[in-house]
Parts: C-alpha cells; structure tokens; sequence
C-alpha cells in the first residue's frame, strides 16, 4: 500500500509510461492436481506409485500478466485479450501489449531432466525440488549418469558446478526469500508490478496460468509447461552431455491463445486501470486468475 | 621522433573507404519498375532452365517470366534502391523466388582437418544482397520506380493506441522464427497464399540491402511459380544459390557470365565455371582445387602443405 502511495504522486510530468502495480489472486483449487507418488519402500530400486489429490503452490506453473487496450470474450472459450487483425489464415491476430511480467518464471535448474520444468517463486530449497519431482510429478530426478539425486547437498554441488557458482542464493529458482506467493483463505496471493508500462485509462490486465502437464507415464513431456520452449535456451554440449535448457517462448503475451491449453487457468477480464489527469494510477488493479479453461484436450 | 609521427600520418591516410561506397552507373537504375509477372505453371517450371541464356520468358501480354536484372547505387546515399514487380493470385500458393549474385561462404579451415587442405576462396566483394517482400498491391505504401515503400499500415486498438502492422506476407524462417531476411548473396523465397484472391493484384519489392563492392550493381534473377515453394523443388533442384544460374551479370572479370568451356585455362576460372563447378559437382571445390592448385592464376589456397600461391597475381585477375 505504501509502494502505491508513493507510485500515486510520483508521476508530475504526465509521463505516458511508467509502472502499474496490482495484486493477483490465483484460487487454491488452481493448484489442486492428482499427482503421482513414486515410492521405493523395499528398497529394491522398483518404484511403486501411488495417485492422490492434492494442493500445492509448487503445482502453479509460471504466470503471465500483461496490459492489453481490452477484453475479448467472443473468440475463445475464455477471456483473451483484444487481438489486432488477423494477417495470415493460420495465426491469430496480435494483442499488442502495453507490458507486461510474470509472477514466477521458467528457470533452469541445473539437471537436463528439469529443463522446461521449474518455475521461479516456488521452491524453498534443492530439497523441496526433489519432493515436488519424486512426489507431485512422480518422476525422480536423474542426474546426466542415470544416477537418481536424492539429496539436496547433492544437488547443490552440481548446481555450483554447473553454473559455477558459490552461492544459494545465485539460484533463482530457490530461496524463501524468493517465494511469489503468500496464503490468503482459500487463494494465492501476490503482489506485481508491470515494468515501464504504457499508461491507458481503462486498460485491461490480465494473465493466465500455464499449469504443468502431468503425466508420468510420459516421462519427457511430464512437468512441461507450453509455453516452454525445448529447442531454446542456452545450448549445453559438453563431452557426452548435450541438452538445451529451455526457454519460454517470446511471444506468449501477443498470442496467449496459442499457449493457453487443457488444465490452464485464466484470469476473469474484468481487471481495468484507472489513471487521474496527471496519468497516476488511482488504484491497486487486482487480477483474479479463476477461470479453468476445461475444454476437451 | 619525427619518422615515427611521419609514418603515422601516412598510415592514417591510407585507407579512405572509397572502395565502399558505390558509384552509379546508368546501365543500373537504383530505382526499378519490372511491370507485371505471369506466374509460371508447374508443368513449365519443371522442364525449364533458369540460365540467363534460356529461362521462360514474357508471355503474350509481355507479363515477364523469370527476369534477370541489376540494381545500381543511386547519386545520393541518402535514398534507398530497389525493385518492385507485380503478379495476379491465381487463388493457391505461389512461389516467389530471389537470387543476388553471387555465392558466399565463410572461409575457415582448420589444419587437422583433411577435407580443408585446399579451399577455394571466396570473393567478398562480388556478393550483393536484396531482401524480398511480398504483399497485396493495395497495402503498399511506396511508388513503383519514384520511390521505395513496405507494406506498413497503422492499426488503433480499442483504447485509441496506434500501433503499425506489417502486411508483408513472405514469411522466411529463421533461428528467432518467422521474419527474417537471408544474408548476402543467398537466395531469398516464400509462399504466398492467394486463397480467395485470385486475380488481385500483388507487389514483389526488392530492397537494395548491400550492393557489391566490385562494380556498385546487385545482379539477380527473380520468378514466381504456381505452388507452394517445396513443391517446386525435386531431387536435381532445390531452392539455394543453384536454382537461379548466371544470375550474376556480365562484369565478372569480364569472363563473361557463361562459359562454354570450364576445361579451357582461359576460362576455368571464371565465375562462371565457379559457379557450374560448385552446383554440378556436389559443391565439392576443395576437391577440384586439390586437382588444379598448380594451375596458374588459380583462386585456391592451401593449409601450409603446399606452396602458397602468389596473392599479386591473383589480384590481377584470373580469378572470379
């Protein structure tokens, strides 16, 4: 509230750009999925799995927030923002964004069977990374020798190999510190800012979810998230070892509609931004992620 | 103290960089209007040749076939060249397709490797490059033959905010995606999709990117053909530097652009030669330096195996 007193009277020349701050909710049942178990209680190297409900912040893949001149609610089966024309038959029209960011990002985090994977804001440690793996996604990490990681020393270490590092908290995809969410009853919340933003009264903001696919008897794809990018990313070619890390796809706030899939959940649309004469914003926008987008896969 | 200040000066007006910047020539317009295209059918395109001594011609109604043209540099650098053209959609896919002479290729080798023994160089300043666009003749902002334009419209949102979109339609993809433009000397081409407007009229543009450094005039040839642009390639023929061939105008060291002998010393080093030797011999030309280095005036050079040629005497000719 304070950060938005300050931001309120911090703009004496009318500039057309600047920051937009806001507060998303995203429903708990957002992050309730069937997850998978992987089990080896034998200890014989046979993992047994087990499916169960459950809810988990670490099951909110990462979400995309923009400024958009309006709401479209005809073209799709959700809210999408406002398209320009459609130049070619087979793509969408352009939303033209006016900015945007996101509240927890797709990161890469050190093994090539977590790429496209993590997202930022989500994890506390290494540890937390290897539950979420082993007990959400059903599919405990190896590491680049087929060696399953089961500690959070382990890796650690590698991390620091990896990107030569010496320190924890040069690891963005882990850190209390580093969480995007706080709970609230029966919702996530957290607070956002969209960067350098073009500042339009009445514009609209809104985001979607993009929740990982679970699937464990597809070990590739399990975990993913559309709007990564496999073949993007820093390419890693070292001795027997070759991988990319991922990246996400440029273009997710121009054609979300190509992104958002099965699973994903999307926000209302009803979010607007209100500017006084000098261009300040007169209050916090608040953006409810709280529309499933169910349709057939 | 003195000597070393002399020398000095001298080097620092050595090198003007006249050599880059390109003179007119009347021969070569900067600004072109090549009139109306036909687009040829598939059954023609497939037996043709695409030399500049044989390729299909104008039709009856003097709507140009495949065009082998040059563009200049205009008297005042301040203004972009380049060449447009039109052609009617026929209601499916064409194929437009853009070669600038010549050939380029980076020239490295690594002494390890067995296959880079002898390299044939490349010629770096008779390379040209010209970026193709291609969309509806209604959206293009620019003047045939007066001056260059795009097809950059401006669109406002529903807030009021303009924003330009580009109605260009020949989408090339590259590493980033779609939007791109080839680098020098390499072909450039895409498929337009003419469903539903059959017989409208669409404009090719040509933008003069990078005229080479020998003569000041990007040579090209340029075509459209019926179908999309993979089903106009076969097994001998593919859309690279070879689809187009002679594309490179007169001035090659005044060897001319076709050679009726690659055997003959005369003229087996000309461009012309290079060219038939890199697209009929599975672009194997370290091989055939291999074969020749000896010969005289040859443009090959060597890992430090053999003996180095003379640069002296390649810069006086004999070479592309």
């Amino acid at each position: 509230m304070i950060s938005f007193l300050i931001l309120a009277c911090s703009n004496p020349e009318s500039i057309p750009e600047g920051d937009i701050l806001g507060k998303l909710v995203v429903p708990k049942a957002a992050a309730t999925r069937t997850v998978v178990s992987a089990t080896d209680a034998d200890g014989d190297g046979n993992l047994e799995y087990s499916t169960a409900e459950k809810t988990d912040v670490r099951l909110l893949g990462p979400i995309y927030l923009g400024a958009f001149s309006g709401i479209d609610t005809i073209s799709f089966a959700y809210p999408h923002p406002s398209m320009g024309p459609v130049i070619s038959a087979d793509s969408r029209g352009d939303t033209f964004p006016y900015g945007g960011i996101t509240a927890g990002r797709l990161d890469f985090a050190c093994y090539e069977a977590v790429a496209c994977k993590v997202t930022t804001g989500r994890f506390t440690d290494y540890d937390d990374i290897i539950d979420h793996f082993k007990n959400n996604l059903g599919r405990p990490i190896f590491d680049q020798y087929g060696v399953e990681v089961t500690s959070g020393e382990a890796f650690q270490q590698w991390c620091f190999e990896y990107f030569s590092a010496t320190a924890d908290y040069e690891m963005s995809f882990i850190g209390v510190d580093n969480l995007t969410f706080e709970e609230d009853g029966d919702n996530y919340v957290a607070e956002f800012t969209l960067n350098h933003t073009l500042r339009v009264e009445g514009m609209a903001v809104w985001g979607f979810m993009d929740a990982p696919e679970l699937r464990s008897d597809v070990p590739d794809t399990n975990g993913n998230f559309t709007t990564c990018s496999s073949n993007g990313g820093r390419e890693v070619d070292e001795y027997v070892t070759e991988f990319q890390e991922g990246r996400s796809y440029y273009d997710v706030l121009n054609h979300p509609g190509n992104y958002i899939t099965y699973g994903d959940w999307v926000s209302d649309g009803e979010s607007v931004v209100h500017f006084d004469d000098d261009l300040d914003q007169t209050e916090e926008v608040v953006v409810n992620l709280n529309i499933p987008y169910e349709a057939e896969e | 103290m003195l000597a070393t200040l002399l020398l000095s000066w001298m080097a620092g007006c050595d090198h003007q960089g006249q050599l880059f910047v390109p003179t007119p020539n009347p021969d070569y317009p900067f600004l072109q209007d090549l009139g109306e295209f036909r687009v040829i059918p598939a059954e023609e395109a497939g037996t043709a040749n695409f030399t500049l001594e044989t390729h299909p011609g104008a039709d009856d109604e003097g709507r140009s076939g495949v065009h082998y043209g040059g563009l200049g540099a205009p008297e005042d650098p301040a203004y972009y060249g380049g060449a447009t053209f039109t052609f009617e959609g026929t209601g499916g896919d064409v194929c437009v397709v853009l070669d600038v002479e010549s050939v380029y290729w980076i020239q490295a080798w690594w002494p390890q490797a067995d296959t880079s023994m002898y390299l044939y160089e490349d010629n770096y300043v008779d390379d040209g490059d010209i970026d193709l666009s291609v969309g509806l003749t209604a959206y293009y902002t620019g003047s045939p033959g007066v001056s260059m334009g795009d097809f950059a419209l401006p669109y406002t949102d529903e807030a009021g905010v303009s924003h330009e979109i580009q109605f260009n339609e020949c989408f090339q993809a590259g590493y980033l995606g779609d939007g791109v433009h080839s680098g020098r000397a390499a072909v450039e081409y895409c498929t337009i999709d003419t469903f539903g407007r059959a017989g409208v009229s669409f404009t090719a543009v040509l933008d003069t990117f990078t005229l080479p450094i020998d003569d000041s005039v990007a040579h090209f040839a340029v075509g459209v053909f019926d179908g999309d642009c993979t089903t106009i390639t076969s097994s001998d023929r593919t859309l690279n530097e070879c689809f187009f061939s002679q594309e490179f105008g007169p001035s090659q060291e005044g060897t001319g652009n076709v050679a009726s002998d690659c055997d003959d010393p005369e003229q087996e080093w000309s461009y012309a030669c290079l060219e038939s030797k890199y697209c009929t011999t599975a672009r194997k030309l370290n091989t055939y330096c291999e074969e020749h280095f000896d010969d005289e005036g040859t443009p090959c050079e060597d890992n430090g195996v053999h003996e180095p040629h003379d640069d002296t005497e390649e810069s006086e000719g004999g070479d592309r």
